[in-house]
This record gives structure tokens, C-alpha cells and sequence, in this order.
């Protein structure tokens, strides 16, 4: 990563060079999600798992304190050693599957829907939204989520440079309708590009349970399973600002090949005055959180956040 | 020179207002300081805000184009200039 920058000040025909896709990076990115692909890599997932509990601390404590924080929601015993295994193997199993999204393999999964009609009656409507997820098992579902709708879905990140993911996407499925936004805390654009992609009736998309390390100022502290963790405002703010509708989307795994994708609706894209947007920003993140909390109860082994998330610092999982 | 001035002065109070900054007045804003990353320290939902205001109050449209965009988006003056060359 440090090297492709140092190189991209240099030269200034970077951008250009990469867009032509002909970078070594796009052809490795592109030859291993296809080969990752491989149904035959899945017996290596246990193993993988095993490395991660044996040799990472820091995810084998954070995931530990979650599924103890869970326990004690639904009242059942403490996790036990096997359990955190089973999170770390769960987790190889989605990032396994991501890679078989990526490259297009769609046949291989067996997908059903939950609400996906709040999405139909705005799309009907020609009106863009915002979707928000966290990192709780697949969002990668998304891919089959726009294709389904039949809409662009521009998720945002953090990103070096959006165009060459963007780039390796396209390549992998042409008929891609994931879109990435580059999402830069101190530039002036990311907004603007949100607007321009609503008026264009498509969907913005973004992963609301993790704090970027520089927005510091918009950051809310809201219980989630048992005590305060932080939440970043911005996707909320910016719909606030908008008027944009907010739907919480989520994707769970529910066997091999098989996911159960869940849409709600939190926020119609209601309109207030200033002076009550900071409150109307706090309920709708109350009511994400309290959903992600539903959902991390119902399949706790499918959270993917392995450090240590009630910290009051966000720079904890960088 | 004089009507940039002044419309730099009105842009200083747009900005206040909009973000509702409490510990900043229009008139310690200087007009030529970055108003992202260092600066006022605003980010791109408040660029989306104040770019949303000076839309209404003065008729133009902003971010159509990203590279535009991010020459517009620099300071007050390079706003002021903005809103002069489309009216």
C-alpha cells in the first residue's frame, strides 16, 4: 500500500495506468478470487481457524468478551474454548464465500430475502436511500441484493484508490452493480458524491458499527449489549441532511451456500429543522443499534469485529 | 473588489449559521484559510450542508463535477469566487 502511493505522487499518469487495468495487483486480485473460490479450499478453514485461536490473542480475547456479552443477554452459559473456535471458523467461512461473490460464482448460493419490499417501494418510487450494515455476517450479500432490485449500490469505505477495486469488480462480473466510494474524512467530496449518486436513484451503502479514525466529531456513545460502545453519526447525518431513507440491511449465513438477507426500513427520509436534526440522528442510530443487537443475539457467531469495540477508542481495531 | 469582499463577509456568516459553529464567529474566519482538513476542520457532510445553503440563497448548483468541486471547496474565497462567476 505505502509503495503504490509514494508512486502515485510521483506520477501523475498512475491513475491512468491503473485504469486501463492492466496492474499486476488487478490480475493477482482477479486470479485469486478465483481460485479462493474453490470449493476445494473449505477443508483448509478449520485449520485457519485453528492458527487464528491459537496464535491471535487479541481476536481470541475480543471474541471471548462478545460471546460473553451475549451469554449474558440470553442468560445461557459462559463461551468456552470451542466456542471462540467456532466464531474464527465462521468467520473463514464468510470471507471464503466472499471471495466466491466476487468472482461471480452466484449459483453456489442459495439466497431468500426479508423485506426487500421497502426496497422495491422506493425504488417504484424512483428514490435513492441509504443502506446501513455492519460488520455482521455477509455484506457482500449486497451484490446479490442489487442485483435482485436491479439497482446500483455505491458502498462507501476507506479506500486508497475506489477505482481500481472498482476496476477488479468489473472484471470479475461485468454486469457488476457494485459500485465503491472512496470515503475521506478530510476531503470535501464524499458528500457530494453520495448526492450525486441518489440523484441518479441509486442506493449509497455503508458498514455504521465502526468509527473511522479521523471523525472524531461525530461519534455517539450508545449501549449495545451491555455497556456503551461508539457509533459513528455520519451515515445518519448525512441522510438527516437529505432526507434520505434509511434501511438497516443485513446478511446471515445459514448453512453452505445458503444466507438469509434481512432489509428494514428505520427512517422514511423524514425532513426537520436543524435545531432537531442532532436528536432525530441519535433515535435512528438508538434503532440501528438495537437491531444490530437483535441480530448479533440471533447468530452471535457471525460478528466480525475482533477487537475490542467498547473501547472509547476508535483507533482500538486499526 | 469590493462586491467580493462583501459577499466573502455574507459566505463567512452562511457558514456559521449553517453549521450552527458555536465557538467560531463569521469574522474570525479568515477568507483565505482552508476551511477542510486543517482550518475549521469541516468535513464532507458539512461541505454537502453549506453547499446545500449557498444552492438556495444565491440560485447556483454545486458538485455536478468532482474536480471542479474540489477547486470550489477550498476556502471562502475560492467559494465567493464561485457564486460570482455563476451569477
Amino acid at each position: 500500500m505505502y509503495r503504490e502511493s509514494d508512486e502515485m505522487s510521483r506520477d501523475s499518469t498512475w491513475d491512468k495506468r491503473a485504469e486501463r487495468g492492466s496492474g499486476l495487483w488487478m490480475k493477482f486480485a482477479i486470479w485469486g478470487a478465483r481460485r479462493l473460490s474453490s470449493e476445494s479450499l473449505r477443508f483448509l478453514l478449520p485449520l485457519i481457524a485453528f492458527y487464528y485461536f491459537l496464535f491471535d490473542s487479541s481476536a481470541r480475547k475480543s471474541s471471548k468478551d462478545f460471546l460473553n456479552r451475549v451469554a449474558l443477554s440470553k442468560s445461557e452459559r459462559p463461551p468456552r474454548a470451542f466456542d471462540i473456535f467456532r466464531h474464527l471458523h465462521c468467520f473463514a467461512q464468510i470471507i471464503l464465500d466472499r471471495f466466491a461473490l466476487w468472482a461471480n460464482r452466484t449459483e453456489r448460493f442459495n439466497v431468500t430475502y426479508q423485506g426487500l419490499g421497502c426496497m422495491e417501494k422506493l425504488l417504484d418510487q424512483g428514490k435513492g436511500a441509504m443502506l446501513v450494515g455492519a460488520h455482521l455476517g455477509s455484506f457482500d450479500m449486497l451484490r446479490l441484493v442489487a442485483r435482485e432490485a436491479n439497482v446500483p449500490v455505491n458502498v462507501i469505505m476507506y479506500i486508497d484508490n475506489a477505482q481500481r477495486i472498482n476496476d477488479a469488480f468489473s472484471a470479475l462480473d461485468p454486469e457488476s452493480m457494485i459500485r465503491v466510494i472512496n470515503l475521506d474524512p478530510t476531503s470535501s467530496q464524499t458528500g457530494f458524491e453520495v448526492r450525486r449518486c441518489i440523484e441518479r436513484g441509486e442506493f449509497v451503502a455503508i458498514l455504521a458499527d465502526r468509527v473511522g479514525e479521523t471523525s472524531q466529531k461525530r461519534v455517539s456513545r450508545i449501549n449495545f449489549l451491555g455497556s456503551e460502545a461508539s457509533f459513528s453519526q455520519g451515515p445518519f447525518h448525512l441522510s438527516a441532511l437529505m432526507g434520505l431513507p434509511i434501511i438497516f440491511t443485513v446478511g446471515l449465513r445459514r448453512g453452505r451456500g445458503r444466507y438469509e438477507v434481512f432489509m428494514e426500513e428505520l427512517s422514511d427520509g423524514e425532513r426537520v429543522p436543524r435545531s432537531e436534526r442532532d436528536a432525530l440522528v441519535l433515535s435512528q442510530m438508538k434503532r440501528f443499534v438495537s437491531r444490530l443487537e437483535y441480530y448479533c443475539l440471533d447468530s452471535p457467531f457471525q460478528w466480525f469485529n475482533f477487537y475490542d469495540f467498547w473501547s472509547g477508542d476508535s483507533h482500538a481495531h486499526k | 473588489m469590493s462586491d467580493v469582499n462583501s459577499l466573502c463577509d455574507e459566505l463567512k456568516e452562511l457558514v456559521v449559521d449553517t453549521l450552527a459553529l458555536e465557538d467560531v464567529t463569521w469574522a474570525e474566519i479568515e477568507t483565505e484559510a482552508p476551511l477542510f482538513g486543517d482550518g475549521l476542520d469541516l468535513d464532507s457532510i458539512d461541505a454537502l450542508e453549506i453547499a446545500m445553503a449557498i444552492e438556495e440563497k444565491y440560485g447556483v448548483t454545486l458538485g455536478d463535477d468532482p474536480d471542479q468541486n474540489q477547486k470550489i471547496f477550498v476556502s471562502i474565497k475560492t467559494l465567493a469566487d464561485f457564486v460570482l462567476g455563476s451569477s
